[in-house]
């Protein structure tokens, strides 16, 4: 295998008594993965790290063959770094144009002529190029969301960092992002960080999954998926000792966990299912 | 039919107006002809270079697009890049609702000089306008503060190079505002640049502090500091060893600034959410 774009080693956080990363490694390809994990499992804590916002403590993080723990190699990562932080937040007195413009010089585009045409490019590819001129005060949250997305693809980053991009949009603007996405990861290595597996079924080709600070899988969507093989049933009632149990719009149960219920008959499980088990005992998919 | 649908614009006429060589009036003209007229339309479609018409066009949507306001039009005006100026946009300390508040704030410290007419009548004055500019660059830069702070970390642009540009353009204008203030006050010239030596002692003193605590934190630190300084040893403030002093601040916060410099490059290692789940 090539070597990866971003390889992360041994990379070690801690808030005070609070360990926040514990002993994180992994590697990132080329194409979309998601870094799934309940809120508070360290994904943001990583994403930052990533996006060379803080210093890394403990551990190496090579990204475009850069180090992140020099301030050139920051640099280096920065010019190619297209970073959609969980709150971005706004200029909120800036139009749209003149914000993402506003972020493209921060990102070094100073020709005026053609740093306004990566502008136009950006919203258009978003579908925000007939707001453009709206102040950010007077957009809706799904549309903040995808200004935050817009400056993010200035310049055509080789690494793209979303972390919970698909907040607040509805389903019609969820698949446009799907789109552009499956479109951007064909090139690029991008990260996808989420608690939602739909938005991880639908993109991504691989999975790096934490929990609690520590990566509990790392491999394709199938892969997880397929963990959850002889864990999932549906029948009358709830299967004992259940990790997640709920009542079907058809009526019978659906259960992940161990043991199967009474009645239960197995069914294929979704990537949702190989999730929940891997949250709710790693000791079942080891 | 009149004569005056009868008439077209003859061909030089058309051929001048296609490549923009028509004085504005008869341009003014072709173009109220136009509208009506599909042949002659069609004329000037034939004529008009499509190169020029890109180039027109682009020019326009960038007019559009690129309304500078109000601010970063007078600093484009004096000579500031463009790109610097929409950089500087973004500077709370240089909107209009701060200037405002700057103006009302020294012209009440003006105000108290005259109604107090002792000999400690710019007190006021001297206590609030060193600090303005310290509220400023507390508020420029800085989690919490500025709201792209993350976005400004991670571009390439250097930090510390935005937050010199936003300090000098905090000074540049509480200072000016400040000046106009101090010439209005009653008393002797000396009296009325009292504070000017403070103003930028105290910024430097801001800046160092903030690479090491959150921006308000050291701004809203140095004020306090300052307000105690003057109630409390005022009179010592104007002798030569308190300016000595101020100079001395000034030059050693700045050098602390400078060599702190790459501590603005990243942010603190902080927690970014709440974390119920996270193991002790």
């Amino acid at each position: 295998m090539t070597s990866p774009s971003v390889a992360v080693r041994g990379v070690d956080v801690q808030f005070g008594r609070t360990h926040a990363l514990r002993d994180v490694t992994f590697g990132l390809h080329p194409g979309v993965t998601g870094l799934l994990g309940p809120n508070g499992a360290g994904k943001t804590t990583l994403l930052r790290l990533l996006a060379t916002a803080t210093p890394v403590p403990r551990g190496e993080i090579l990204a475009l063959g850069h180090d992140a723990s020099t301030a050139a190699g920051r640099l280096a990562i920065r010019r190619r770094l297209g970073y959609l932080p969980q709150d971005p937040g706004f200029h909120r007195h800036f139009t749209a144009f003149e914000f993402v413009d506003y972020v493209a010089i921060l990102k070094e585009h100073t020709r005026r002529r053609a740093r306004h045409d990566e502008v136009r490019r950006v919203l258009d590819l978003v579908g925000l190029a007939d707001v453009r001129h709206k102040k950010i005060k007077a957009l809706s949250g799904g549309m903040r969301r995808r200004v935050g997305l817009a400056q993010a693809l200035l310049g055509e980053p080789a690494l793209l960092l979303l972390d919970e991009p698909t907040n607040g949009l509805d389903p019609e603007q969820r698949m446009r992002f799907r789109e552009l996405l499956s479109d951007l990861g064909q090139s690029r290595t991008v990260v996808l960080s989420t608690h939602q597996t739909e938005d991880v079924a639908a993109v991504c080709q691989r999975i790096v999954a934490l929990h609690k600070g520590t990566i509990c899988f790392t491999g394709t969507p199938e892969e997880l998926r397929g963990r959850a093989h002889g864990h999932v049933w549906v029948g009358t009632e709830r299967a004992p000792g259940a990790w997640a149990s709920w009542r079907t719009g058809a009526g019978g149960h659906r259960s992940v966990g161990a043991t199967a219920p009474p009645d239960g008959v197995p069914v294929e499980p979704t990537l949702e299912d190989g999730y929940l088990l891997l949250l709710g005992d790693p000791g079942v998919t080891a | 039919m009149s004569a005056l649908e009868d008439w077209h614009v003859d061909d030089d006429l058309l051929a001048a107006y296609a490549v923009g060589d028509l004085p504005a009036d008869r341009a003014w003209s072709v173009e109220a002809h136009l509208p009506d007229c599909a042949r002659c339309r069609a004329g000037a479609t034939r004529l008009v270079d499509p190169a020029r018409l890109s180039r027109l066009r682009a020019d326009l949507v960038a007019a559009v697009d690129v309304r500078h306001r109000p601010g970063e039009a007078l600093l484009t005006r004096v000579g500031v890049p463009e790109h610097t100026a929409r950089l500087l946009g973004a500077t709370p300390a240089l909107r209009l609702s701060w200037l405002t508040a700057v103006i009302g704030l020294l012209a009440t410290a003006v105000l108290a000089a005259y109604a107090w007419e002792g000999p400690g009548a710019g007190l006021v004055f001297l206590a609030v306008a060193p600090v303005l500019p310290v509220l400023g660059v507390a508020a420029a830069f800085g989690r919490g503060v500025d709201p792209t702070y993350e976005l400004t970390l991670t571009a390439p642009i250097n930090g510390f190079r935005l937050l010199l540009l936003r300090t000098t353009a905090v000074l540049a204008s509480t200072v000016a505002i400040a000046v106009v203030g101090a010439c209005t006050l009653p008393g002797p010239a000396p009296t009325a640049l009292a504070w000017l030596l403070p103003a930028l002692a105290l910024t430097a003193l801001t800046l160092a502090l903030s690479s090491v605590i959150a921006a308000p934190v050291a701004g809203a630190a140095v004020c306090a500091g300052w307000l105690w300084l003057v109630v409390s040893a005022e009179s010592r403030l104007s002798t030569g060893p308190g300016q000595g002093g101020l100079v001395l601040l000034a030059v050693g916060a700045a050098l602390v600034v400078y060599l702190r410099r790459a501590r603005f490059d990243t942010g603190p290692a902080t927690r970014t959410t709440p974390d119920p789940e996270a193991t002790p």
